[in-house]
């Protein structure tokens, strides 16, 4: 269920009063797992059977791993969990895309192999807990994580764990495992209303920002003939907006919700839209996903050690995590984007650090702003890909945009919900603004009932500005 | 947890206080709003609502020639004058959905009419909206002389909902049918009475604030992506729902009953989107059919046929309704308060107005 759906509001209170009664019990852990189950098998109770399924296979081959005697044995077993969770990915998330790709590919040089193609239904964040049962054996190969879990309860508890099992963040065993295994800490109550605020921060960047401007989006890319460059560029920049509350928001619901019930889960947005620099932003984006193909993608190929390895490894890491996103060349064209703006970064900073040229002062802070800019502006044009259908839409705007009209259209252009997205939209670069001065934690040492009523206030213009048209999280698709 | 949970009581306790305050202040303030939609909800004073209505047609009386009736019209106000009152009803009321909101303008409607007009269009609005808007409007100001219905929202759906739930707030009226229709966002707008502002509505009322309302004529033309999509369109059916029938039926009888002149005037539509509706004269003849008698038809389908007067498949533009009201003029004009001498002139005027009403269907034909 989402977690804007009126059923995770009656779902989450009766789950609170659940908490309360057996967190000091034994048997908060099985309730935990069946909560987590309860709550995913509300989009599709057969996804609940793929989930326990690639839960089992690890297990056991977790369990087989770190009891073999030989390295052979624990290979095997490494290789037997990689295969299924990649063989699971790849058949119902990739099989189609592959299939019509060789299709078409054939059928260009005249072989016709008709439709292969199958009618999969995509289980709903599959390639977040892929990667998250993908990251434990791995872990357990390497030592990482020294001891496997040997209850099947509390393993598949973990891999379950409601509030991140759709959408991220992607948390490593070593880090939730323990947590899992130890029941929920009984925190102070500092932290759980810190957990609160999250939440409502998170809902707010869903309902206030990133559903707001999908309106605006949705119809510049269902019919993008209709608009000319500058309703175009007012529409990418929505994206990128949308994008940002849309999956930040998920995260911090996620996290907020994990640390009031005694959970901490890593951050997983660093308002990326402040970085100064391509590889800034990838430290501030998605973290969680980001320093998964760092340790397990980008380090084992070689990592950065000599020029070559580093561009080889940025762009084979930066096309994997395109792939990773969605089954569609625009994502693999995204990612080509990001790998390639990242070697050109690499040979600028090369560049700048033989230059004599060194700012200082009110030139740094300057030039820091004018990064900002250009890294927003370059991220935002990269989005294009992401968003769009096909490849054809993304020449589509693009020939639109270089055509130049930036004159004011009349006309359907949703002024209602672009009013909506420039009110929410300045509340939180106003906040992100703030915290990236380091304001966060003079805020946290204010009083709660000051920050009661903050939370208040916010609720209100979400009444008042936000969309409660029900839009689903973009990453569940991933 | 406890202390967590005392601090969301106080969260919801401090939203939902400063929503009943926040929401009445925002209600009575939109109330000052120059929107159309507010003209029927601002409280009338006393003297504003006419203690009787000597030059109106009774229920049911038939015997008055409409040519009688603009004699009585001329005699009784100096023009411009009396025939535009600033208290009491508007001379000219329009009803219908979008194409009713942006093919009238009230400018132009009160020029060839000689009264006050108030245009009641709503974007999206099938016709049970229009009759909810129409039984408001007449209860707080009393009938207006002329109904102009546009009657399209005939085919719009009968439980969509369009921009009137805002107007539940200060009608108990719509907000009764707002709750038979979606009661998940009745209930929403009563447990948070500012989500009864959260819409497109509230947006063009603090426009209306800001600014008085202008015409919603729209400018520019018909794109040629859009006219090729509309070529390459499969044919569609035009088909109403009963909910709407019975609607514009009630609206048409009460408004008789009351002695108002009623016009359903059919506005232009794109002629290749014409073209892809199957049954579209035959849509219209049934409607005919179906209205009661004395109902004046004024069918100005296809009054513009040029592509660039039109802005998309439904609506024309500026100067698609200048075309337009040149087509209506001889029909639309004597249904109005404007004197003799004005209807002679046009009369007189001859032939620029009469080639443009040549274009009207079939002209005018009374029911």
């Amino acid at each position: 269920m989402s977690f804007t759906s009126l059923n995770f509001l009656l779902f989450i209170t009766v789950f609170s009063a659940g908490f309360m009664a057996l967190a000091r019990t034994r048997a908060f852990t099985p309730f935990l797992l069946v909560a987590s189950y309860i709550f995913y098998g509300y989009w599709d109770y057969r996804f609940c059977a793929l989930l326990a399924l690639s839960t089992f296979i690890d297990f056991y081959c977790g369990l087989k791993i770190a009891d073999s005697p030989d390295r052979q044995t624990k290979k095997l077993y490494l290789f037997i969990s990689l295969g299924a969770n990649l063989g699971m990915l790849f058949f119902f998330k990739y099989y189609n895309f592959f299939a019509d790709s060789a299709e078409i590919a054939l059928a260009s040089l005249g072989i016709d192999v008709g439709r292969r193609t199958l009618d999969i239904l995509l289980p709903v964040g599959i390639s977040f807990y892929t990667f998250q049962n993908l990251s434990y054996g791995i872990d357990l190969y390497t030592g990482e994580v020294k001891q496997p879990e040997r209850s099947l309860v509390r393993y598949a508890t973990f891999v379950a764990f409601f509030p991140q099992l759709v959408a991220g963040p992607i948390v490593r065993a070593r880090d939730l495992l323990p947590q899992i295994q130890q029941r929920p800490r009984d925190i102070p109550f500092e932290e759980r209303f810190a957990g609160l605020e999250k939440v409502i921060w998170g809902y707010f960047l869903k309902i206030g920002l990133a559903d707001n401007a999908a309106v605006v989006v949705d119809a510049r890319f269902h019919q993008p003939e209709f608009f000319n460059a500058l309703q175009h560029v007012i529409g990418l920049v929505c994206f990128s907006l949308q994008i940002y509350g849309d999956f930040a928001g998920y995260s911090l619901i996620a996290i907020g919700l994990a640390q009031i019930f005694g959970y901490t889960m890593c951050q997983n947005f660093a308002r990326p839209y402040f970085a100064t620099g391509m590889r800034d932003f990838w430290r501030r984006w998605h973290i969680s996903l980001s320093t998964w193909f760092r340790d397990y993608v980008y380090v084992p190929m070689g990592g950065s050690r000599t020029r070559w390895l580093r561009i080889r490894n940025v762009v084979i890491t930066m096309l994997i995590s395109g792939l990773w996103h969605g089954a569609n060349w625009t994502f693999v064209l995204w990612g080509a984007l990001h790998g390639g703006l990242m070697l050109v970064e690499d040979g600028v900073r090369r560049l700048a650090a033989v230059s004599p040229v060194r700012l200082s002062g009110p030139m740094l802070a300057a030039g820091r702003l004018v990064m900002i800019g250009l890294v927003f502006i370059v991220v935002t044009l990269t989005w294009l890909p992401f968003r769009a259908d096909s490849l054809q839409t993304v020449w589509t705007i693009l020939g639109i945009i270089t055509h130049g009209d930036f004159g004011l259209q009349q006309g359907n252009l949703q002024a209602s919900s672009l009013l909506r997205v420039a009110v929410a939209g300045l509340i939180v670069l106003m906040v992100d603004a703030l915290i990236e001065r380091g304001a966060g934690r003079r805020y946290a040492g204010t009083n709660v009932v000051a920050r009661s009523m903050a939370c208040s206030a916010l609720i209100l213009v979400m009444l008042l500005f936000g969309s409660f048209a029900n839009h689903a999280f973009i990453y569940f698709q991933f | 947890m406890y202390r967590l949970l005392a601090c969301i009581a106080l969260i919801l306790a401090t939203v939902t206080a400063m929503d009943r305050v926040l929401a009445s202040a925002l209600g009575d303030l939109l109330l000052r709003s120059s929107d159309r939609f507010m003209a029927i909800y601002r409280p009338v004073e006393p003297e504003d609502v006419p203690a009787a209505k000597p030059d109106r047609q009774p229920a049911g009386r038939t015997d008055e020639t409409p040519g009688a009736l603009m004699v009585k019209a001329a005699l009784a106000s100096a023009p411009g004058q009396a025939a535009r009152p600033t208290r009491g009803p508007a001379d000219v009321l329009v009803l219908g959905n979008s194409r009713a909101d942006n093919h009238f303008p009230v400018s132009t409607l009160q020029d060839m009419t000689c009264g006050r007009a108030l245009n009641l269009g709503m974007g999206g609005a099938p016709t049970v909206l229009s009759a909810l808007l129409w039984e408001d409007y007449v209860e707080r100001h009393g009938a207006p002389r002329l109904l102009v219905l546009e009657p399209t929202g005939l085919v719009d759906n009968p439980h969509d909902l369009a921009d009137l739930p805002l107007l539940a707030y200060y009608s108990p009226r719509i907000d009764a049918f707002v709750r038979q229709e979606n009661r998940e966002l009745w209930m929403a707008n009563h447990a948070f009475n500012l989500m009864t502002f959260n819409n497109n509505q509230t947006m063009r009322l603090i426009a209306g604030l800001l600014k008085p309302a202008a015409d919603r004529t729209l400018v520019g033309a018909i794109p040629e992506p859009m006219k090729a999509q509309l070529a390459a369109a499969p044919e569609e059916m035009m088909t109403a729902a009963d909910a709407n029938w019975q609607a514009m039926d009630r609206i048409i009888r009460s408004a008789q009953s009351q002695g108002t002149r009623v016009a359903v005037v059919i506005t232009p539509y794109f002629p290749t989107y014409a073209g892809k509706l199957k049954n579209f004269d035959a849509f219209f003849a049934e409607m005919r059919s179906r209205l009661p008698s004395g109902v004046t038809v004024i069918d100005a389908r296809r009054a513009v046929d040029k592509d660039e007067l039109f802005m998309d498949a439904l609506h024309v533009n500026e100067d698609g309704v200048r075309a337009m009201f040149a087509a209506l003029e001889p029909e639309l004009r004597p249904l109005g308060s404007c004197p003799v001498d004005a209807i002679a002139s046009l009369t007189a005027a001859g032939t620029v107005v009469g080639t443009a009403a040549g274009t009207v269907e079939g002209a005018a034909s009374t029911h």
